[in-house]
């Protein structure tokens, strides 16, 4: 099936080449300075431990301008009013667009779909601190026509890389800021045109420094290079080689329960780092070189009536993250609940303990609030001496990927009223998922076994290992252990829309079909699952299709209405479709096709002096899926649960004006408010990950109907007030953000967790009740200025304060633990965990071009 | 204004309409536990399906066999640590124990709970003569491993309020019992600890019987386990109710209670209170501490391990350390506890006195002594009941002599408790 579809491909490629005409008159977006948003790094929370899959750890951010962007952007129109006001300024609180997961928006590079085949998100972290390439994408926002990609829901957007496309220049940049890292060099150059047909262009940047970053404990070293050379074969064809890549190494902040923050009264306070050999040492290092390489064929004939755009893509690398694992020893996290004063006081321990603690806290102390090093290395040193097994380490969880495949896209003009976009899209993934030793701590060699299992199955030896293929080897660093399995996917997409333009009206219609399947190759022969965890499991293979419609009706040249649909059905990600994807190769029961219906009526207005959209939007997830693992104290087990049926409603109501004040002041006024829900209860399927209850797989089902979906603020506005002349530019706004929303621990919504409790019981609202956290405000304010120092030589410089009132309250992530206290019902025992967005921080720049 | 058009305002009142419809919906609840099903046996008749034998035995309930659903109302609870792994339910016919390989179930199977019992794969049994329900293995019945058990028992509706529904004044001979009065919750009126006010509820380290006595003279045990968080509570004194679970090990009639508010009506130990304490060593002596000296003189000393008062008397001394005027007439079952460390002592040298009567010259106050057995290079306690006699007087004092030389001595933690009016209320 594949094999045919690759051979599909290759021939319209080849016929690509014999299409007649016409360029497809696309218009580039060039940014205003103030919303050229940067690149982000998405984390690749694949499960991570408790993490929910939509939270990142850490950020990215400072883009040349000071435009710091901690989501990436559903935001990147250029001409939209409402996008261009809030992309940059809304992102302090991790605000998402319609509420939207990031993997409803497309990101394309020369039509070539960046968007992860199993995460389904774009991982912006592949292209970071390219910024002086990577600026201006095309955007085409929400459920307007694309031309590049059949778009998502969330809008879409697409890289030009070719080399003819980079300016002549040579530009150089350095930065200065006190986020996540302290500089930024930026060196690009390319050479136009050249007379012989010939444009190339490259770029280096340079990231790194923590001497002014935000967070204590953490480190940032980045290195990306870029290269593309392009070769117009004839009037035309031209043939593109792009390729890029970052390394990227950084030591992450670690989220923590409000009790530690309170304590210590520091909002970042970070449990990743401890004091080793007189240097802060993070556990959590997370690695990743990901490389693309683009070979792309343009065809765009003068007449501009065709332009094809074929582009074969290969992407490979590596994802690691480092972490602590031990083994019957003492969590050495420091903020681990056992260690918190009111675990003491939940014992009944008000004096002896909980003072002792209470102190270590209060005085921060930091060979117990920070991870203690010494203390591991002390332990595994004397079990190395006695001939015994490391108890603690330092893995890696490493995700290896190669991707291979190849997307075309195709504009064609009818007439003046109807323009075809169509395009087809093949390619097949591997990834492969591991974890190996990356530092014995000074323990002499681990042996690899659950240790939730280990004495559950007394009369069967082999149930605690993890590989009984390889139950009896001593493991040192850089061997495999754990779990070892490799995911195998592949996508095929056929898309066309079609544009009709007539005077006082304009519509869209769209369809898409595609396929995608997937597998999973286990490495290991578990010990609980001896028959279902080595070798291929079966094959999942789902039809996608999704259609688009929208209408334009132009009532003046001032007034205009606008009415977008879109429905999809999108095969459920590979990482939510196995049981217990770590150890198991059994699929969930029922896999299903998520749906997403999504329309939005918008009114817009385009005078010279203001500028309006007034857009009501309407969104609905049905069957989306969820698999989270955790700690589950009534099994004793790291559990997999596996949620299906998720539907969820997004309603809510964008509004975006700029209105001018004469010739250099405008007046901003910006805001969502939305209002964002799961509309049905979810069902999910549980299982003990120590094989407690081989084959009994629990059933439940979540009422969470009507709670809010969390991961941003429903409710943002922002006023600002904007300043441009004589290539100085200021802009200060003032920012309000609110309903955000704590994400929800689905086990506290069943009537398990509930039981019998009365629903006038207050422990009743304890458990079930949602989190709200209080609105705040932010202010920030920027300002550019370039000079032309003579012909030819620009220098320019910016600089930014976000966060000018250095309010240190506005939660950007906040999340229940799935771990929950079913002796006592104490929902405090495992509080919620939150991160901060940063108080006052800054950002200054400055440029250097040459042309 | 000409600027909006009037399709905006269509386009603007339609989309609050929709968002105020949608921003007041009301979070999904969770629904009470529901058993689809229904009991078709009584506990009696389950019970009656074992007969109980001269030594523990049991039956097996066959899986493949006809359904036998029983339901009852859970009486028990782990909270406090007595009824440890198991739960017990009871209908109108009777009660049963059922056990379960958690330590911690009262917020799984609650106090008051209605559960519904699927028998068919378990074992029904006894325990010297107790029956329980479980699984049979190594000759007796043991719990359901915690993560089977929802397979056979299931919770339904809401908690309902739990009262004993047999109230008993005598306790017959255990085999004239009714069967369907064991595992039940029961209430015992008129019942008398015989070591009220002396014996603990339970021994440190093993379950612990105590005998409670009837009116008429019957005789019923009280079983607390040592992993009862009450256990080192003193039986209470009088006459009360006590409510609890009937069991027998073997004739031997037995009462276990849940927790401490089973044990009702009794007369009730009032816990002692501080009287006098001294709180802050840097001012004692301008607090009322005095000191009559010859030789070396008391200090006080206060750093970060010691706060107390000190003497080291390198010349030949005689000085008097004596406290203010504690006034003791409203208290009874008062004592004086002190800590103190003496490196190097003769004989004689260190005292602890008390009176009624200082005259404000040591030599004309009647002192009585407080015994200090043992001096030690480490601290020690000193515990001290204090005369009934000595505590009418307003003008209580205590005081420490130093006599002779060559030894430091250091005291602290100086405390007068009491109990204000009688030690036991109703």
């Amino acid at each position: 099936m594949k094999k045919s579809l690759l051979w599909i491909f290759a021939i319209l490629l080849v016929c690509g080449t014999g299409f007649a005409q016409n360029d497809g008159g696309k218009t580039k977006n060039k940014k205003q300075k103030s919303s050229i948003s940067d690149t982000t790094a998405i984390s690749y929370s694949q499960n991570d431990e408790n993490t929910s899959a939509s939270i990142s750890e850490g950020q990215d951010e400072e883009s040349e301008f000071g435009a710091g962007n901690n989501v990436p952007s559903l935001l990147h129109s250029s001409q939209d009013v409402y996008v261009n006001n809030t992309s940059y300024t809304f992102s302090i609180a991790y605000f998402r667009s319609r509420g939207y997961d990031n993997k409803y928006q497309d990101v394309c590079m020369n039509g070539f779909s960046m968007n992860s085949r199993i995460t389904g998100r774009a991982s912006y972290s592949q292209w970071g601190g390219l910024n002086h390439i990577f600026r201006y994408p095309e955007n085409v926002a929400n459920l307007n026509p694309v031309s590049f990609t059949f778009g998502n829901v969330g809008g879409a957007s697409n890289y030009n890389l070719r080399a003819s496309n980079q300016r002549r220049q040579i530009r150089a940049s350095y930065s200065l800021t006190n986020r996540t890292y302290s500089n930024r060099f930026m060196l690009t150059g390319a050479t136009g045109v050249l007379k012989n047909g010939w444009s190339v262009a490259g770029s280096l940047s340079a990231r790194f420094g923590n001497a002014l970053s935000y967070v204590e404990g953490t480190s940032y070293n980045s290195f990306g290079g870029f290269i593309a050379a392009e070769k117009q074969l004839n009037s035309a064809n031209w043939l593109n080689l792009a390729a890029f890549m970052s390394h990227t190494a950084r030591g992450m902040q670690s989220n923590s329960v409000q009790e530690a923050y309170d304590l210590l009264g520091d909002h970042y306070y970070n449990a990743n780092w401890g004091w080793y050999q007189g240097k802060q040492r993070n556990a959590r290092i997370r690695t990743v070189c990901e490389p693309v390489i683009l070979l792309t064929h343009t065809f765009a004939p003068k007449s501009n009536k065709i332009q094809v755009n074929t582009t074969l893509g290969a992407t490979f690398g590596r994802n690691n993250t480092t972490s602590l694992n031990w083994y019957d020893v003492p969590d050495p996290r420091p903020d681990y609940y056992r260690y918190l004063p009111s675990y003491q006081i939940n014992n009944g321990d008000t004096n002896y303990f909980y003072n002792n603690i209470f102190d270590y806290w209060a005085s921060n102390n930091e060979s117990y609030t920070q991870i203690n090093w010494d203390k591991m290395y002390e332990v595994n040193q004397l079990a190395a001496y006695q001939g015994k097994r490391a108890q603690y380490m330092v893995e890696n969880r490493i995700y290896d990927h190669l991707q291979l495949g190849g997307s075309s896209n195709m504009t064609y003009s009818f007439n003046d009223h109807i323009k075809l976009h169509a395009g087809l899209d093949v390619r097949g993934m591997k990834q492969k998922n591991y974890k190996t030793i990356n530092d014995l701590l000074g323990g002499a060699y681990w042996i690899d076994v659950d240790k939730f299992s280990e004495g559950e199955f007394p009369d069967d030896f082999n149930v605690q290992y993890n590989d009984i293929l390889h139950k009896d080897d001593t493991l040192g660093v850089g061997d495999v252990f754990g779990y070892n399995y490799d995911y195998h996917i592949y996508t095929q997409r056929l898309w066309a829309t079609a544009v009709f333009t007539y005077p006082h009206l304009e519509f869209h219609l769209g369809g898409q079909l595609g396929g995608t399947e997937f597998w999973r190759v286990g490495h290991m022969q578990n010990g609980r699952f001896q028959d279902a965890s080595y070798g291929r499991s079966e094959t999942e293979g789902f039809l996608e299709g999704g259609g688009k419609a929208g209408v334009t009706y132009k009532i003046n040249g001032r007034n205009y209405l606008v009415l977008n649909g879109q429905a999809e059905a999108v095969a459920p990600s590979v990482l939510n479709a196995f049981l217990a994807p770590r150890i198991r190769n059994t699929i969930v029961d029922n896999l299903k096709c998520e749906k997403v219906y999504a329309s939005d009526l918008s009114y817009i207005l385009s005078y010279p002096s203001i500028k309006m959209r007034a857009t009501l939007y309407f969104t609905q997830i049905n069957d989306a899926t969820r698999l989270i693992s955790f700690y589950h104290d009534d099994y004793a087990s790291m559990v997999n649960y596996s949620i299906s049926g998720i539907d969820q409603r997004h309603l809510g109501i964008e509004l975006g004006a700029e209105i001018k004040l004469g010739s250099m002041f405008s007046i901003i006024l910006a805001g969502n408010y939305g209002d964002y829900r799961y509309s049905d209860r979810a069902e999910v399927t549980m299982n003990a990950e120590n094989g407690t209850d081989f084959d009994g797989q629990l059933e439940r089902t979540v009422y969470w109907k009507n709670y809010h979906v969390s991961g941003t603020p429903q409710v943002a506005g922002t006023v600002g007030l904007k300043f441009n002349h004589n290539y100085w530019w200021v802009n200060i706004n003032a920012n309000y953000f609110d309903k955000i929303y704590c994400d929800l621990n689905p086990e506290r919504r069943t009537n398990t967790a509930r039981g019998s409790l009365s629903i006038d019981d207050p422990v009743y609202h304890l458990i079930a009740d949602q989190t709200r956290m209080k609105g705040q405000f932010t202010m920030d304010v920027s300002v550019s200025k370039s000079w032309r120092i003579k012909s030819g030589y620009i220098i320019g410089f910016n600089a930014s304060i976000t966060n000018l009132l250095n309010n240190k309250n506005l939660v950007t992530t906040a999340w229940e633990q799935y771990r929950f206290d079913y002796t006592n019902l104490n929902v405090d025992k495992f509080g919620n965990k939150y991160y901060y967005a940063f108080g006052t921080t800054f950002y200054l720049g400055i440029n250097f071009t040459f042309n | 204004m000409k600027i909006f058009h009037k399709y905006s305002i269509i386009v603007l009142s339609f989309a609050l309409g929709l968002l105020m419809a949608s921003c007041n919906l009301e979070p999904d609840v969770a629904p009470m536990p529901f058993y689809d099903g229904e009991a078709n046996t009584t506990i009696a008749e389950l019970l009656a399906m074992h007969e109980i034998g001269s030594s523990d035995s049991y039956i097996h309930i066959p899986e493949d066999a006809e359904d036998i659903i029983i339901t009852g109302i859970v009486t028990t609870s782990d909270k406090h640590g007595n009824c440890y792994k198991y739960i017990n339910i009871e209908d109108e016919t009777g009660a049963i124990q059922i056990k379960i390989n958690s330590s911690t179930l009262y917020n799984k199977y609650r106090l008051g709970q209605r559960v519904f019992v699927k028998c068919n794969g378990l074992d029904l049994g006894d325990y010297r003569k107790l029956p329980q329900l479980g699984l049979w293995a190594n000759d007796k019945i043991e719990p359901i491993p915690s993560g089977k058990a929802h397979y056979y028992i299931f919770n339904h509706g809401p908690i309902q309020p739990v009262e004993p529904t047999i109230t008993m004044t005598s306790i017959p001979n255990a085999n004239a019992i009714p069967d369907s009065h064991y595992n039940r919750l029961v209430k015992l009126e008129g019942a008398t600890f015989v070591e009220g006010g002396i014996a603990t509820y339970c021994d440190p380290y093993a379950a612990t019987s105590h005998d409670i006595k009837m009116a008429d003279g019957t005789i019923i045990a009280m079983r607390t386990s040592n992993y009862a968080d009450f256990y080192n509570e003193l039986l209470p004194t009088g006459t009360g109710t006590i409510i609890g679970i009937l069991t027998r090990y073997n004739n031997n009639v037995q009462i276990v209670i849940r927790d401490l508010d089973d044990v009702q009506d009794f007369m009730t130990v009032i816990p002692s209170q501080t009287i006098f304490s001294v709180t802050d060593y840097n001012s004692a002596f301008e607090n009322g501490w005095t000191r009559v000296t010859s030789g070396s003189d008391w200090s006080t000393l206060v750093n970060s391990i010691f706060a107390g008062f000190v003497i080291n008397a390198n010349t030949q001394t005689d000085s008097w350390l004596i406290s203010p005027k504690i006034n003791l007439s409203s208290y009874t079952d008062v004592s004086l506890s002190f800590s103190h460390r003496a490196p190097n002592v003769g004989n004689n040298m260190l005292k602890c006195y008390y009176t009624t009567n200082y005259t404000g010259d040591v030599a004309s106050t009647n002192w009585n002594e407080v015994p200090i057995s043992e001096f030690e290079i480490t601290f020690l306690n000193v515990n001290f009941g204090i005369p009934e006699a000595a505590l009418v007087s307003p003008n209580f004092r205590i005081a420490f002599r130093y006599q002779g030389k060559g030894s430091m001595w250091a005291i602290n933690n100086i405390e007068i408790k009491g109990t204000a009016g009688s030690i036991y209320i109703k």
